[in-house]
């Protein structure tokens, strides 16, 4: 599939979403593009959905014990300020909220297709808490992350603290008693 | 529910934006696990692989 413009990580993932929907799949994998994710622990995160009948299972960098990524000081710094909004927000404690990689069970998969934050961590973070606060189940699993081998990461670290700061500050402000995101399931 | 997902079709979806050394090599790992998959090209100006550039039609 071939978008005619850019729309961003979470305009692509959408679009994604409403192809599974229309043929039919009950559940999506998402897989960056850069070869970091673990392609062969996507059985994992199958097996981690059917188990705790999650409707989002999120692979982990910092549960896994594999992982040869070390992240810099400033996003490690980010991702604990994020988990720490999160806690705040939904009660519950997600260590890597960023991770793009994830499995998408129906019914939360059918509320993505319809809607979905398409800006900067928009289709990560936040969806995690939209996810969460309309009573879908949202679980993590340790995932190992690769060290990039080819081509250029799409932002440099501290544009992505910035970027990172900068959609914290939406997020917290849109953030209301009631979920407006996705129906309650 | 979620019981009962490997019985039923999985599709892994990659967003790629400008990803052409590396697209080729994730999307060969994920058909080596017999998976489905959609790459979905984000407007791309690289030279991404002529068979991951099909249109995305209604999408």
């Amino acid at each position: 599939m071939s978008l005619p413009i850019n729309l961003g990580v979470g305009g692509a993932l959408r679009a994604g979403f409403r192809f599974a929907v229309d043929n039919n799949y009950a559940a999506v994998v998402q897989v960056d593009a850069d070869g970091q994710h673990p392609v062969n622990q996507i059985r994992d995160l199958v097996a981690a959905a059917e188990q705790f009948n999650a409707h989002l299972v999120i692979g982990s960098r910092y549960l896994s014990s594999d992982s040869s990524l070390i992240p810099s000081a400033p996003r490690r710094l980010a991702m604990r300020i994020l988990s720490w909004v999160i806690l705040q927000a939904t009660g519950l404690l997600i260590t890597d909220s960023t991770s793009g990689f994830r499995i998408i069970c129906k019914p939360l998969l059918i509320e993505f297709a319809r809607e979905f934050p398409a800006h900067y961590l928009g289709d990560t973070f936040e969806a995690t808490i939209g996810a969460v606060r309309a009573r879908f189940s949202v679980i993590e699993i340790p995932a190992s992350l690769s060290p990039r081998q080819l081509g250029e990461p799409s932002s440099g670290k501290w544009k992505s603290v910035m970027l990172t700061a900068r959609a914290l500050i939406v997020s917290v402000l849109k953030l209301s008693p009631q979920p407006t995101c996705f129906n309650s399931y | 529910m979620t019981s009962t997902i490997s019985t039923k079709p999985l599709l892994v979806i990659v967003p790629a934006f400008n990803e052409q050394e590396s697209i080729s090599q994730v999307v060969s790992d994920i058909r080596a696990e017999q998976l489905d998959v959609l790459v979905v090209d984000d407007g791309s100006s690289d030279e991404m692989p002529f068979e991951q550039k099909q249109p995305a039609h209604r999408y």
